[in-house]
């Protein structure tokens, strides 16, 4: 199978040639209107490739490795393998080598298992293009399959049709397009050939282009191909596809506190190697205990405590109806400060409602909804949506009192359609169809039951209702009649002329009932909605007023081409609608958006939604929506309330509140602990903690972390967006880890001057080897001990700005394994079984405990002082 | 066409001296805003501007009815008229000079009147011959003469053109009403 070729036949191209004349088209591609011979075919999908769009089989084991690249990953590898080969006590190295290992393993195959659903959203663009067309093969209607069709084609179209590439019209009859797939606009669009256009479009408002991805809503034609494949506005769509999601701003922010802890273990460990080997002399211990250090830097549990947080969240939100096919999108789902959404189907139920049958004055009239329903039901041709939006309105006895005589069916140089009924021995003449041509064939027009006479100014008198109607977002198609003899037999579009306009039908695609009501709950979040549509700006002011979103500004697409960086950024931040955008544009605003600072939601239905679903830090669609668009979101909701949304943001909260809670114990615990471990390096004439005290250490504090998933969240910490705040952190860290250093050298002092010379009879300058191995241990085990206890109640301080244990309680989960972490620590020391971990709990002394007690209430209530500020501002 | 009979009873037909479009504007905003029923400061010359930015308001060849329209206001329809001996250009798409200003101070719930007002009008200058019996006046007793016939017309022949015979027909009955419960 040949793979698809990119030729200089770019969607740019397919524009220009869709404004100039018919015959420089023909030219450009080198075809006629009799279309391609069988052989010159064959030539051109050798030069150009199969018609199918982009196509890049994901090669699992590349995207394997690649994730290999993550700094947490090299990091932990690194440790991972020097402690293998430097390590020479073997259960040791196993202890060590496994933990740090298993680490790896974990981080690595919970990202990649995320990241292979770009495969599969290429998979469903495919499916949506494939199967036959009729083309004109040797002046002959041919079927061909679709991926077989070359530029130069000229293909043949009718209802249900889709469009197999990028296209000209060259011949046309009733014929509507929908590109709500393209476009996300779900009411279809007219084509038809014509000469040139003089007015500059993009390729989709063409009114003689059709491009792929679309599909025939009624009437028939011909249609010149202009590109195909790849090179087709739908194949550059899916192009862009195979490009990886940008990093969310919670990867960002992951990443950010990933190096700055990579770079305090790099300074840190190289400072404990140096002052270690200059104080001990010994090199090989010095080093592997700098690596243990490296291990106690490294926030090791992140990958499970954001795994566990999120899968809890992930599970909770399944329970609403919210499928998360991205875990992280949670965390950015509550740090979102703007939601950006394209209306239709999402805001909106996608369904077009007739919302108002008006007199020529704009007053509820029933004849223009029994006559509208009367043209409606007589007719013929395909119903397209607005049909079937009048018929939906309301159901008459007909079948006793009329019949129908003739109908002149719709075509685009009329743009109105009419049916004739007899009823009761009258004919009468209903059209239907665009205002502007329905007005321009009407001599009279109806007020109650009186007819007057149309005369020029009273036509703009009347046609202030169609605008007024059309401002208000409305849809608008004017209806008007003529009365007949019964001696007529046919009837012709000739006859559609001196006819009485009776009023004026107004459509609408009505917002879903829960939007307002989500829309509120979101402002009270804090978070700014945005309309980002294909569609044109009053129809989106319609929408926002109907749910009650306040409009300040509305920008559209054509406005934003003209704006330079400064001011595209200035209005897509300040804009609250910004309407008629392209695909690329949405995309480009949820990028600039998100350069600001802001971290951005996207809710969209389309394919014309898929590259901003991509761009966004979470992309969320609708159980409706496109294949293509569900596989690129990060969220899909299943229901249609869009509550859920308001939902799924507290449970973000919730989650990024408590992930938090173990980034401010590690920075702070973590960085305090090692600050003190490289004091002692420096003060001691030994290591103040043994590598595999460290390691255990280690554990036993990660084990205490494992229930901060299940922990409450007070309401005042998810009342606004929660974004990563590396500065924050940092402070935490800088204010935190001395404060937890501080009881440290507390602790040193305590063991080095009172406790351990008291339990070894002397100080350590006069102890021999035996008595400074004595030393040493209860020195270990003192400051063991202590660092446990301080490590795991702090989280008791960081979780809230309330006074710990009495203003906020933490869940039983986490008082639980809080206190089995101590009780375990603590049990350690005094175990016989565990000697060999060097601890010596027995020794210590009352004077210890006692003192030890009262450090750590010292301890808890200086870290709350020093945090509340801190988390109050957070 | 009643309205402009009760301008004519009122006396308010004014020769126009002014040659300019601006010009008659303002005089014919300001006798409106004359008449004790229409409020002050209503801004009847800026409303009959601006609707004439929207739209040009000539009717016919020779005949033109600047209106001003406003919202919020319970009350009649008044109008005055103006007539140029000379002719106004008034930028109409005929290109002829307009004789005849007929000005309308309309409230918005009035808009019904003010349509059949206007197709009366133009009913009766095509019936009569056009603004021709005008444009041959030099007098203004003669132009109240000339418009009191239009008037005359409008009422004798009647508006509207005729009344419509619309197609009734029932919605069907869907269910039959459900049988009483014991």
């Amino acid at each position: 199978m040949p793979t698809p070729k990119t030729t200089k036949e770019t969607p740019d191209r397919v524009t220009s040639l869709l404004h100039g004349t018919e015959e420089a088209a023909f030219a450009a591609v080198e075809a006629s209107r009799e279309g391609l011979s069988a052989e010159e075919a064959a030539r051109r999908l050798e030069k150009f490739g199969p018609n199918s769009v982009a196509a890049r089989r994901a090669n699992a084991f590349v995207e394997l490795l690649r994730k290999f690249k993550e700094p947490l990953v090299i990091q932990l590898m690194v440790i991972c393998v020097l402690s293998y080969f430097f390590e020479d006590n073997e259960t040791k190295k196993i202890l060590s080598t496994s933990l740090v290992g298993g680490m790896v393993f974990f981080s690595v195959f919970l990202s990649y298992f995320q990241e292979s659903r770009s495969a599969q959203a290429i998979a469903k663009l495919q499916a949506m293009v494939k199967s036959s067309c009729l083309v004109l093969r040797d002046g002959v209607e041919t079927s061909v399959p679709i991926d077989e069709i070359v530029p130069g084609d000229v293909v043949v179209l009718a209802a249900g049709s889709i469009i197999p590439a990028d296209c000209r019209m060259i011949q046309a009859k009733d014929f509507f397009l929908s590109q709500s797939a393209l476009t996300g606009e779900s009411m279809p669009v007219e084509r038809m050939p014509l000469p040139t256009i003089d007015t500059p479009h993009s390729a989709q408002e063409c009114p003689n282009g059709c491009l792929m991805g679309s599909n025939v809503q009624s009437g028939t034609g011909q249609a010149l191909v202009l590109a195909t494949g790849r090179d087709t506005q739908f194949g550059a769509m899916s192009a862009r596809m195979v490009e990886r999601k940008d990093a969310t701003a919670f990867e960002l922010g992951t990443r950010d506190f990933v190096w700055m802890m990579i770079r305090m273990m790099l300074i840190m460990t190289t400072l404990t190697f140096g002052f270690s080997a200059w104080r001990t002399g010994k090199v090989l211990d010095a080093f592997l205990f700098a690596l243990t250090v490296a291990i106690g830097l490294t926030p090791e549990m992140l990958p499970m405590i954001l795994a566990s947080c999120l899968s809890k969240g992930a599970k909770s939100l399944a329970r609403m109806k919210v499928v998360m096919k991205r875990l992280d999108a949670i965390q950015n789902l509550g740090a979102m400060d703007i939601f950006c959404t394209d209306k239709t189907g999402t805001l909106t139920q996608d369904h077009i409602v007739l919302q108002r049958h008006v007199d020529v004055i704009g007053r509820d009239s029933e004849d223009v909804l029994r006559y509208a329903w009367m043209n409606a039901h007589y007719q013929t041709g395909l119903r397209n949506l607005l049909d079937r939006a009048i018929l939906s309105r309301t159901d008459l006895d007909v079948e006793r009192s009329c019949r129908k005589v003739d109908e002149i069916p719709f075509d685009f140089q009329r743009r109105r359609m009419s049916v004739i009924v007899d009823h009761e021995g009258d004919y009468q003449l209903i059209c239907k169809g665009a205002v502007e041509e329905i007005l321009a064939v009407c001599d009279r027009y109806q007020i109650d039951d009186e007819l007057h006479t149309m005369i020029p100014m009273i036509k703009d008198e009347v046609l202030e209702e169609y605008r007024s109607l059309s401002a208000q977002g409305f849809r608008v198609i004017a209806l008007a009649y003529r009365d007949f003899d019964r001696s007529r037999e046919v009837f012709t579009a000739a006859d559609e002329s001196n006819l009485v306009l009776l009023g004026y039908l107004a459509f609408f695609d009505p917002p879903k009932e829960t939007a307002a009501t989500a829309l509120a709950g979101l402002r009270q979040r804090g978070v700014r909605a945005k309309i980002l549509t294909g569609d044109n700006e009053l129809v989106s002011r319609k929408v926002c007023q109907d749910v009650g979103m306040p409009v300040s500004r509305v920008v559209t697409g054509a406005q934003l081409a003209a704006m330079d960086k400064e001011a595209f950024d200035r209005a897509a931040l300040e804009a609250d609608i910004l309407a008629r955008l392209t695909p690329s544009q949405k995309e480009q605003v949820i990028r600039s958006l998100k350069a600001q600072g802001h971290t951005v939601g996207f809710m969209g239905d389309g394919i014309n939604d898929v590259l901003a679903l991509k761009a966004a830090d979470v992309g969320i669609s609708v159980d409706t929506a496109v294949d293509v668009a569900k596989e690129s979101a990060d969220a899909v909701l299943l229901e249609k309330s869009l509550l859920v949304l308001v939902d799924g943001i507290d449970e973000g909260r919730r989650i990024f509140c408590n992930i938090e809670k173990y980034i401010r114990m590690g920075a702070s615990s973590n960085f305090g602990n090692m600050f003190s471990v490289l004091g002692a390096a420096l003060l001691f004439p030994f290591q103040p903690l043994s590598p595999i005290l460290i390691l255990v250490n280690n554990f036993i504090y990660d084990f205490s972390q494992t229930a901060i998933p299940f922990d409450r969240v007070e309401d005042d910490q998810i009342a606004k967006p929660r974004q990563w705040n590396i500065s924050g952190i940092r402070g935490f860290m800088l204010w935190l880890g001395p404060v937890s250093s501080l009881f440290d050298y507390l602790t040193f002092a305590l063991m080095w001057f009172f406790v351990c010379p008291a339990a070894c009879g002397g100080s350590w300058s006069t102890l021999n080897t035996d008595g400074q191995t004595k030393f040493i241990i209860l020195f270990h085990t003192g400051w063991f001990i202590e660092s446990i206890v301080t490590q795991t109640l702090v989280v008791h301080v960081i979780r809230s700005a309330k006074v710990p244990f009495f203003g906020a309680r933490a869940s039983w989960q986490l008082s639980l394994t809080t206190i089995l972490a101590v009780s375990f620590a603590c049990w350690l020391t005094f175990s016989p079984w565990i000697g060999g971990l060097g601890l010596n709990g027995p020794g210590l002394g009352t004077t210890y405990w006692l003192a030890l007690t009262a450090m750590t209430v010292a301890y808890v209530t200086l870290a709350h002082l020093i945090a509340r500020p801190r988390l109050q501002a957070a | 066409m009643r309205k402009l009979l009760d301008a004519l009873q009122s006396g308010r037909l004014f020769e126009l001296t002014e040659t300019s479009k601006d010009e008659a504007f303002d005089f014919l905003g300001r006798v409106l805003e004359a008449i004790p029923e229409i409020p002050d400061d209503s801004g009847v010359v800026e409303a009959m501007r601006a609707r004439e930015q929207a739209g040009n308001t000539s009717v016919s060849p020779g005949l033109a009815c600047p209106h001003a329209r406003v919202e919020g206001i319970t009350a009649d329809i008044y109008c005055t008229v103006g007539w140029s001996k000379d002719g106004i250009d008034y930028g109409a798409a005929d290109g002829q000079k307009v004789h005849l200003l007929v000005a309308y101070w309309i409230p918005d719930c009035q808009r019904v009147a003010f349509l059949k007002e206007m197709s009366g009008l133009a009913k009766a200058v095509l019936s009569t011959g056009g603004i021709e019996v005008i444009r041959e006046c030099d007098t203004l007793g003669e132009v109240r003469h000339r418009l009191l016939d239009w008037v005359t017309v409008a009422l004798n022949e009647g508006s509207p053109d005729v009344r419509a015979r619309m197609l009734k027909l029932s919605e069907k009955s869907t269910e039959q009403s459900p049988p009483a419960q014991n």
